[in-house]
């Protein structure tokens, strides 16, 4: 076993490492370290983000004629016929035609088909909030605080990375850990540390935009003494980072320029297409994010044709990441590639006769890879919803999943945290939703199995547990709900060698699942309780 | 009176703040009362207006804190900057150009909204880099980040820029004045209706859109209201129409609002306990319905909230005129100004007089703290070299302000401008650095000399450099960065050349100010104020 990311940011493992002079910046107080020493030498995992903001509808994109009769009577002006949206095969699965027609290689119909592709439906948290800022600020700091007056100041992304920077700012990656597309950080990567992102529109100007910037004055000694001390000391590691990571962004992007495999649409596939030359060329960024905004749908959000304001988005969406995973097989590059979006919520079920809709709660998500051989694809949702019978008292879609059971599977499974590492992250455990396979060997074994025995399942409330532990180490044995939040905690420590048996009680039926976790595995056993 | 002279240390603790360095030495709304020197002029210029001058700095030097402030805000019955005379198209009323048109129709249209908007907006700046006492445009502006507007809205659609400058009038009008009446005749304004969708609303299917972000963004702020409110109030708004088009109906003239009563919802609505009562048809009128309705509904908001509302929006005030970090707002000075402006009735300019007289004002962990917003960095410039960025006949200002992500009546969302550090990213702060050599360039060598000169003492080079900084930086040159900066003209003359060369406007003292100009533009704190 071994925690070696964690070793390596500690103080002394910075300390320690000859640089080589051409990796010094020419400020005396920042060390610029080679990325490998912060992570996994292995892992060039790279995950994208597409930030649907305004709250995407989802209940135009995956039309729910499950419910058909129900639908058509929420939704007099925004009412989508089937002969109109596309079905996935025979399944029961049906998205807007806006996926489809028209775009690359069949857009998302054809990710679907070639299992490269999850659409998880039920997304959401408990009580939602439907004021964009609020939601888009829980989305992106990975709480939902039910205080509105906490000021949620830190992103889940930058609090993992932080995790990784003990040093930062005068210890930091040669290359930036992650890259938005577009002038401005949005939340997800801001820390009490500092930006953990850098913003880039254009390599070529970054490059000559960013040459001499780095200050001739130092920053000033922590902890500081004033405001104005602190905001200089943030715009000198801008100005510091905008010399150095200009470089290197466009030292990649030289070299995966003229690697392009697919023509790139207009819009937004051409930040994808920018996102293409810089893994070919090389660049060590591990995270990638991308807004695609307008999606808040008041009004006009379709036309009488089923085009308009949000088939425009959803065609930009499907165009974008069809063309890119065509294009990252073309290159080779596929298996190195996960992505997912997220939008701070969904839609009312009801449309509200201006041809819009409100702001809505529980919503669906799509999950991608380039390579089938790292997701699990396929239509994730519990039998029978989303349920249009059944709304909140609002009448919005209720939601089954915490949305941070997909940041937990892209956390654990494609960046190679530790669960202890989605804990301090989030706060709280939260079970990994189980799309993403791992391609790493090296940070945990899925596949060993534990020897654990679960009965009766289903069972009526009264479960017993026993596990038979041959491995002495640190575990923690868990029962999460479906939402994935840890309902109960049945041991945290240290266990030797023998067999260990558990007893506890369940009150509310539904689907459950039994985890134990080890410092190098993690074995997950469903549960279903009848009453 | 001294009511608190010392660190209190009552600030709210906030989870996740950025710092917990609150190093401030008062905390006290109590008068500032030593006259103003140039330093704490030039600070008050630099947060109450787009950047200071060196007229004006000659202007309010040695002026108590009370004078300088009545002179920047002016009085209630001023007149208003306006742009009647350079916008020809004020009332020129289009066909909607989303309404079935053919395309090259839809886009001969679309071409002139774009660019009358781009005409107003550079007319904006115009007005903000040339406008003398009393100042008007940054607090128009600062109200427009509240009640934001965007041109381009709803991904296709378009607000036609009558509407926009109708809006930005109205602004204007209430830029120190009563904030409630401001958010009376806002619910009511053209181009917000089109935008936040009240202009769609009808009585059988109330649009909620500006409803929540009224109560969410404009007043009080989330968690001080219910969705029930949010339902109710969307039914009391329903019926206001804008004639924003050509071909459609303008009972009160084109680009005025208007009632349509069939899409007014008559029956009683209940908002925060209070009830607004049901009406017959023959009660539906428009004036009517605006002053039991509409302004019913605002009073209710302000009777039955008006602290939460006092304390949001002098939090918003502190934040954009004191210091923008979201973690670092002192709750003591927000509960003060917030009494005071409940107490006036939501008079804003009782607030700001409070507050830029105030001690707490010109502490030392407040001057400097503020980073520059777009406007501020590039007008700002503008102002203090007398130079207007132009590169030709092309006036530049527009493009520097959107390409450093503050695009005027066009922000990313109904939620405004993030702000705060969100200004300096990897990708705007070096573009500043380019906007700031070409703004430099643009001034001319007789403009350079006459601004060095001012300086009593213009014949020490280390003056010379201390003088700079007063005007380009929020705080004066330490030992270290005089040599920095003498070190860099050194190849260009040497100290003792200096005086010499500048008596004479040499062509060597020209090109040693341009370079320990652009030097000061490379420290990061010539991004703050």
């Amino acid at each position: 076993m071994r925690r070696r990311s964690f070793i390596k940011t500690t103080a002394a493992g910075i300390a320690g490492l000859s640089l080589a002079p051409s990796l010094l910046n020419s400020s005396q107080q920042t060390k610029v370290i080679p990325n490998e020493h912060f992570l996994e030498e292995s892992d060039d995992n790279v995950m994208i983000i597409i930030e649907l903001f305004g709250g995407n509808d989802g209940i135009n994109t995956v039309i729910p004629y499950a419910q058909e009769d129900e639908y058509r009577k929420l939704r007099p002006s925004l009412y989508i016929p089937q002969e109109n949206a596309t079905r996935y095969g025979t399944s029961d699965l049906w998205i807007n035609s806006a996926l489809v027609e028209n775009i690359h290689n069949n857009g998302f119909i054809r990710l679907l088909d070639e299992g490269k592709m999850a659409i998880v439906q039920g997304i959401g948290y408990d009580s939602p909030n439907q004021s964009h800022f609020r939601s888009r600020d829980i989305w992106h700091s990975g709480i939902n605080s039910s205080d509105p007056n906490e000021k949620l100041l830190e992103g889940w992304i930058g609090r993992y990375l932080a995790s990784k920077l003990p040093n930062y700012p005068d210890g930091i990656p040669e290359h930036p850990f992650a890259i938005a597309l577009g002038a401005s950080l949005p939340l997800l990567f801001k820390t009490n540390l500092g930006h953990l992102a850098i913003a880039l529109n254009s390599p070529e100007n970054f490059a000559k935009s960013g040459a001499g910037l780095t200050p001739s004055v130092d920053r000033f000694p922590k902890p500081v003494k004033n405001n104005y001390e602190k905001e200089f000391n943030f715009i000198h590691v801008i100005a510091e980072q905008s010399e150095l990571y200009s470089k290197a962004v466009y030292e990649a992007y030289q070299k995966g320029k003229d690697k392009i495999q697919v023509q790139y649409s207009d819009g937004l596939s051409q930040k994808f297409k920018l996102i293409s030359q810089l893994i070919a060329g090389g660049l060590k960024t591990k995270i990638y994010y991308i807004n695609l905004s307008n999606f808040d749908s008041h009004a006009q959000q379709m036309q009488a044709d089923y085009k308009g304001a949000h088939a425009t988005l959803l065609s930009q969406l499907a165009a974008s990441v069809s063309e890119f995973l065509d294009d990252a097989v073309k290159q080779g590059f596929h298996r190195r590639v996960a992505g997912m979006t997220i939008s701070e919520f969904g839609r009312r079920a009801y449309d509200n006769g201006s041809r819009g809709t409100d702001h809505g709660a529980g919503s669906m998500q799509f999950v991608f890879a380039g390579s089938d051989e790292n997701i699990e694809g396929g239509y994730y949702r519990v039998d029978g919803k989303p349920d249009l019978l059944d709304l909140d008292q609002y009448g919005n879609i209720r939601h089954d999943y915490d949305f941070r059971r997909i940041y937990a599977d892209f956390l654990e499974t494609w960046l190679g945290a530790l669960p202890a590492d989605t804990k301090s992250v989030f706060g709280q455990q939260y079970l990994p939703l189980g799309i993403l396979k791992s391609r790493m060997s090296s940070a945990r074994n899925y596949t060993n199995q534990f020897d654990l025995n679960v009965y009766p399942n289903p069972s009526f409330g009264n479960v017993n547990l026993k596990l038979f532990i041959d491995k002495p180490d640190v575990y923690e044995i868990n029962i999460y709900n479906l939402e994935g939040k840890s309902i109960s905690v049945l041991h945290r420590g240290y266990l030797e060698f023998g067999q260990y048996n558990f007893n506890v009680q369940i009150g509310i039926q539904g689907n459950y699942f039994v985890s134990v976790n080890s410092s190098f595995n993690q074995f997950v056993v469903p549960l279903k309780i009848i009453k | 009176m001294e009511r608190r002279d010392f660190l209190t240390g009552n600030f709210s603790k906030r989870a996740n703040s950025l710092d917990s360095n609150n190093n401030f030495k008062t905390l006290s709304l109590d008068k500032y009362d030593k006259p103003l020197d140039y330093k704490t002029a030039a600070h008050l210029l630099k947060r109450t207006t787009l950047g200071s001058n060196i007229a004006m700095l000659k202007k309010i030097n040695g002026m108590s804190v009370d004078d300088a402030v009545d002179l920047i805000l002016g009085k209630s019955n001023d007149p208003l900057n306006n742009g009647k005379s350079s916008l020809n198209w004020l009332d020129i009323q289009e066909e909607d150009p989303l309404d079935g048109l053919p395309l090259d129709i839809r886009f001969e249209i679309e071409g002139r909204l774009n660019s009358r908007y781009r005409n107003f907006v550079d007319w904006w700046l115009d007005s903000m880099r040339k406008e003398e006492t009393y100042f008007q445009e940054k607090f128009t502006l600062f109200l427009s980040t509240i009640w934001c507007i965007e041109f381009n809205y709803d991904t296709l659609s378009l607000i036609p820029p009558p509407l926009i400058y109708q809006n930005n009038e109205l602004l204007r009008k209430y830029r120190t004045g009563n904030y409630k009446d401001l958010a009376f005749e806002m619910t009511l304004d053209g181009a917000m209706l089109l935008y936040q969708s009240l202009n769609f609303s009808t009585a059988k299917a109330p649009n909620e859109n500006y409803m929540r972000e009224l109560l969410e963004l404009f007043t009080m702020g989330i968690g001080q209201y219910s969705e029930g409110d949010i339902r109710e109030g969307a039914r009391t708004l329903t019926g206001w129409r804008t004639a924003a088009y050509k071909y459609q109906p303008a009972p009160n003239g084109p680009f005025k609002t208007y009632f349509s009563p069939n899409n007014h919802d008559t029956q009683a609505k209940q908002i925060m306990g209070v009830t607004i009562q049901a009406r017959s048809e023959f009660d539906n009128s428009e004036f009517q319905v605006k002053e039991q309705e509409v302004g019913g509904l605002i009073n209710i908001l302000f009777e039955q909230r008006p602290k939460q509302i006092a304390l949001f929006i002098c939090e918003k005030i502190y934040r954009y005129f004191v210091y923008s970090s979201p973690g670092d707002v002192p709750s003591a000075v927000v509960s003060e100004l917030a009494e005071v402006f409940e107490k006036s009735n939501f008079d804003l300019k009782s607030v700001y007089k409070l507050l830029f007289t105030s001690q707490h004002f010109y502490d030392t962990n407040v001057v400097g703290s503020q980073i520059k917003t777009p406007p501020e960095f590039i007008v700002g410039l503008e102002r203090l070299f007398e130079t207007e960025y132009k590169i030709g006949t092309y006036k530049k200002s527009r493009e520097a302000c959107n390409q450093l992500e503050m695009e005027l009546y066009n922000p990313p969302n109904v939620g405004s401008w993030i702000g705060y550090r969100n200004w300096i990213s990897t990708t705007t702060y070096p573009q500043r650095i380019i906007y700031a050599k070409e703004i430099l360039n643009l001034v001319t060598n007789q403009k350079l000399l006459e601004i060095v000169k001012e300086n009593p003492d213009y014949i020490s080079i280390e003056s010379t450099i201390q003088w700079l900084y007063t005007l380009l930086m929020p705080v004066s040159a330490d030992n270290e960065r005089v040599l920095y900066h003498m070190n860099e003209v050194e190849t260009i003359l040497s100290g003792s050349q200096w005086q010499t060369e500048i008596e004479q406007g040499a062509p060597k003292a020209l090109m040693a100010i341009k370079k320990i100009i652009e030097s000061i533009f490379l420290m990061p704190d010539f991004s703050l104020c």
